[in-house]
């Protein structure tokens, strides 16, 4: 490659890839569950997009980015899921470190109690289900960028993501927190 | 201000009172496309019908605020990410987007 070309892959690796770093991380965790393998996986992601970057047109580069991490992904060995669950003792030391002054100590707590009946439901889902509220409620991501994360049609992230809030919503109509708050 | 009224602001940044004559969609629509529109995946005319049926209709606007909760509940499980491995990985693309492929 010549110095020109060097130089222009370098200048658009810069302008497209090196700002998605955070989102590319946090996609990482949700398909390693483990910072050493999540880092990993991005930094395999940016090295074959660095290597792909004079083939990118330029367009949607976080939908790009996504199908280049799927793709390394697959050739992964896929990790065991750890629990889902927060930890309590973590959840109770937020609360108990929230600064009264600046907060509603007693809404947090509801929150928390409401937090905790939306992850017991989340915790009954199936991991397709799981997956899907991953990429688009924790770690922002459109419909479309979903799709390019997971590998499925954009009809299927969208059919299984309101089917599991669906399932959620459906968990807590019958759950005592539904009772005193919805 | 509304839960909905906040919503269609944010949606649309228009003032809700302008569409109200929008709001010809069923109960049964809403139920169809109340998440897309949550999730701020609805076409703009879509957006602005449901916002203005959720303004109006009472059962609709509090399945809607319920499925709002269950995702502010869903997005406030995102783990805190680790600092180190940021900037180790900033550090990475930097170095790649400075000196060029290692190999």
């Amino acid at each position: 490659m010549s110095a020109a070309a060097e130089a222009e892959s370098q200048k658009r690796f810069e302008t497209y890839v090196v700002p998605e770093t955070e989102v590319m991380f946090r996609v990482a965790m949700s398909i390693t569950r483990n910072k050493a393998d999540a880092e990993d996986l991005v930094q395999d992601t940016m090295l074959r997009a660095y290597r792909a970057i004079d083939r990118f047109d330029g367009r949607h580069p976080r939908a790009w980015l996504l199908t280049i991490m799927r793709n390394a992904a697959i050739n992964r060995v896929r990790r065991k899921r750890p629990e889902l669950l927060r930890d309590p003792d973590l959840t109770m030391e937020r609360v108990a470190n929230t600064d009264p002054d600046t907060a509603n100590v007693e809404a947090i707590v509801v929150d928390t109690v409401f937090d905790a009946e939306v992850e017991r439901a989340l915790q009954s889902l199936s991991e397709k289900f799981i997956e899907v509220i991953e990429m688009v409620d924790l770690n922002g991501l459109s419909y479309q960028e979903a799709a390019d994360a997971i590998g499925v049609p954009v009809g299927t992230v969208m059919s299984r993501l309101h089917r599991a809030r669906a399932k959620i919503r459906k968990h807590l109509a019958t759950s005592e927190v539904a009772k005193g708050r919805t | 201000m509304s839960f909905f009224k906040k919503f269609k602001k944010k949606q649309t940044g228009k003032n809700l009172a302008e569409n109200a004559g929008n709001s010809a969609i069923s109960c049964r629509q809403v139920g169809q496309d109340l998440q897309s529109f949550l999730d701020g995946e609805s076409t703009e005319i879509t957006a602005e019908a449901l916002a203005a049926h959720l303004e109006a209709c009472k059962d609709c606007g509090l399945e809607a605020e319920v499925y709002q909760k269950i995702k502010d509940a869903l997005a406030r499980r995102a783990p805190e990410l680790a600092d180190d491995s940021l900037a180790r990985l900033h550090s990475f693309g930097k170095q790649l987007a400075e000196s060029g492929d290692p190999e």
